[in-house]
């Protein structure tokens, strides 16, 4: 079997009182153990809403797809890391944070997929990925990408990984966090 | 393509659900069974027939059995995983479920359970530049859960039995060489209690003995000394290292430890496993838990003020110090500012006891002085473990050599009482030099262990500990 993946990673404002972050966590810890496509794809569609409904919060972010075997395999292998080594996570709460003083707090939501390649769906979002240089990093692209996941179909989808940091509001990245080498690979988002 | 795959089966490996991150992750039953190789079981008997030790040395055999099976060309690779990140994510008996701990020490009853989940509170210095240097990781063992979940073994015909947190399967114990060790810790922190450094600065003690001793040493000298673990690893079943019985001490001494917290500034004393680096030759059998101790830079030391070591060894025969060691001791000895000795070694076998009354009475500090850096306090009387105290432990042995320890280890501003004797030691004169070859860095192979993966994806379905049960894993693919 020949692999590609897909991942797409979001760096969001998080605003005190704005339920989105408890929502993606809802998602993901509640999603059961044993599960099955439909209740995976309806997992993806309602995690890509909630994200759409952020988007004027999107600071920060990437998203890949690549559709070489060996590459897809290892690219996989360092999303799932990014999530078992709590790289981006921080150790400690940073507090609530003033909004209003300089002082936001962001979370990061990650998606990662590895795909059976040739599957129909596999080739319709591979084709919705195919982005011009200029556009790679707007807000509206982001955007589309999410509305795209609508294409996949779980039934090919050989492994997924969620994640959100952080896990409870207080434990929220701070922008010097963010200024951290490890979050080098997340592009300012562009209008 | 479609009508090849059946609809799916979904299954959770990895979940985590932390207040830094929420996250898991899934596998399609279905993709993989139809991914898998039917030559997973020629794959293992190859890898036992090469077995051994130089198997696990940068081994990563993968696609092993394509030859002579009839068109598969994968699936299952052996690689090597820190052990410790095994741990964290599969349980602490990671490939040895169920298997029961064997305590070098005297298991003692009953003891109250709970307590065990405030260890690691316990444990964690209070002082702000101590617990910079602390590591929490032999302590956070005890109430850790796992985050990720084997597949069963399909041909199994047995239930595994279920996680047992260490905290509900850990026993205090305590043994003899502990009970020496801990009088040892007493009586240094007795002769070291309300001096001055020589240079006005901190000294700290390096306690490398085995494990439960370093920690009963540690528990003597808390009232002036407050430690700073240093364990690096989780207990294991099979473990290289028998950090079980580390962690079975700390529990021991927990209502000590707790008793001699205290927001008097003292010295640190760092406390390290000596079997941290023990050898072993059977990869299959046992689990590597070894490390490398991460103690401070000799810069990173006098960063915190901290310009003198006491290296405190089992006995005579412990020097030279371990590879790890070798480069922040040789350096706080080369760049040692007089009159500060920057480090030398203390052996713990030095310490004898003794029925004859002290020559003067114990010092005791006052409890009204203001903390300094230089001058700890022993504000705690603690009372000791189990175990005789009749007598005296003294430096030397007698009372008349224990007054000489600060003229052998002139860490302090000491003058030497009139009718003492100078104890000829071994270890004191040692000094410590910069071994060319000595690092802080972990070597490659050290605290890894083989796990089985499916080749590409990532998916670790079992520890590669015993190849018997490998060789069932490998056999038949998921189970329903």
């Amino acid at each position: 079997m020949e692999h590609s993946v897909f991942a797409i990673e979001l760096c969001m404002r998080l605003n005190p009182g704005d339920d989105a972050r408890a929502r993606l966590a809802d998602l993901i810890a509640l999603h059961p153990s044993a599960t099955d496509p439909g209740t995976k794809w309806s997992m993806l569609d309602e995690c890509a809403r909630v994200l759409v409904r952020q988007k004027d919060l999107y600071v920060r972010g990437c998203w890949d797809f690549f559709e070489t075997d060996a590459k897809a395999l290892a690219d996989y292998d360092m999303w799932c890391k990014g999530m078992i080594t709590r790289e981006g996570a921080r150790t400690s709460p940073s507090g609530a944070g003033d909004p209003y003083r300089a002082e936001p707090r962001y979370m990061t939501f990650t998606i990662a997929l590895l795909l059976q390649k040739g599957d129909s769906g596999e080739r319709s979002l591979a084709s919705y990925c195919d982005i011009p240089e200029a556009a790679l990093w707007k807000r509206a692209t982001f955007v589309r990408i999410l509305e795209a996941l609508k294409c996949v179909n779980f039934a090919y989808v050989k492994s997924d990984v969620f994640y959100l940091i952080p896990g409870e509001e207080s434990w929220g990245l701070t922008s010097q966090d963010l200024q951290h080498k490890k979050f080098e690979y997340l592009r300012l988002v562009e209008d | 393509m479609s009508t090849q795959i059946p609809g799916g089966k979904y299954q959770r490996d990895v979940s985590i659900n932390e207040p830094g991150i929420v996250g898991a992750r899934w596998w399609n039953r279905s993709l993989i069974e139809y991914d898998k190789s039917q030559s997973r079981r020629k794959v293992l008997k190859t890898i036992a027939i090469a077995g051994g030790v130089a198997l696990f040395v940068g081994l990563a055999v993968k696609g092993i059995a394509d030859a002579g099976d009839g068109g598969d060309n994968e699936d299952v690779s052996l690689a090597l995983k820190k052990s410790i990140e095994m741990q964290r994510q599969y349980g602490w008996d990671f490939g040895a479920r169920g298997q029961a701990l064997v305590y070098d020490g005297v298991k003692l009853s009953p003891f109250d359970r709970s307590k065990l989940a405030d260890l690691a509170a316990v444990m964690l210095p209070l002082d702000a530049d101590h617990r910079a240097f602390h590591r929490p990781t032999l302590t956070e063992s005890l109430g850790a859960l796992p985050t990720a979940t084997l597949p069963p073994d399909p041909e199994s015909t047995t239930v595994e039995p279920a996680f047992a947190p260490l905290k509900d399967v850990l026993v205090p114990a305590e043994s003899q060489a502990m009970k020496a060790a801990y009088y040892a810790g007493e009586a240094l922190a007795r002769l070291a209690a309300g001096r001055e450094t020589v240079d006005g600065k901190r000294l700290g003690l390096l306690v490398d003995m085995a494990g439960p001793e370093s920690v009963a040493f540690a528990a003597g000298a808390a009232d002036v000394f407050e430690p700073v673990l240093l364990f690096d690893n989780w207990p294991h079943p099979k473990g290289v290292v028998a950090a079980h019985d580390t962690l079975a001490a700390l529990a021991f001494y927990q209502p000590r430890f707790q008793a001699a917290r205290s927001n008097v500034r003292k010295w640190p004393a760092f406390v390290l496993d000596r079997g941290r680096h023990a050898t072993y030759s059977d990869a299959s059998d046992r689990f590597d838990n070894r490390y490398y101790a991460r103690f401070p830079t000799a810069d990173a030391l006098r960063a915190k003020g901290i310009t003198q070591i006491l290296y405190v060894v089992p006995g005579g025969q412990s020097a030279p110090e371990p590879p790890d060691l070798n480069v922040p001791l040789s350096e706080l000895v080369t760049d040692a500012v007089a009159p500060a000795v920057g480090a030398r070694v203390l052996s713990a076998a030095d310490f004898q006891w003794s029925t004859a009354p002290p020559l003067t009475p114990t010092p005791t500090p006052s409890a009204s002085a203001s903390p300094s850096a230089s001058a700890p306090l022993a504000s705690s009387s603690s009372p000791p473990p189990s175990g005789p105290k009749s007598t005296m432990t003294y430096f030397g042995g007698r009372p008349d050599t224990d007054a000489t320890i600060w003229s052998l280890y002139p860490v302090f501003k000491y003058t030497r009482p009139d009718g003492t004797t100078m104890l000829p030691s071994t270890v004191a004169d040692y000094r410590f030099r910069r071994n060319a070859v000595a690092t802080q860095t972990e070597p490659t192979n050290f605290g890894v262990v083989g796990v089985m993966v499916v080749a590409g994806t990532g998916l670790i379905v079992a520890a590669a500990l015993n190849r018997a049960g490998s060789m069932n894993r490998f056999s038949g693919g998921w189970s329903g």
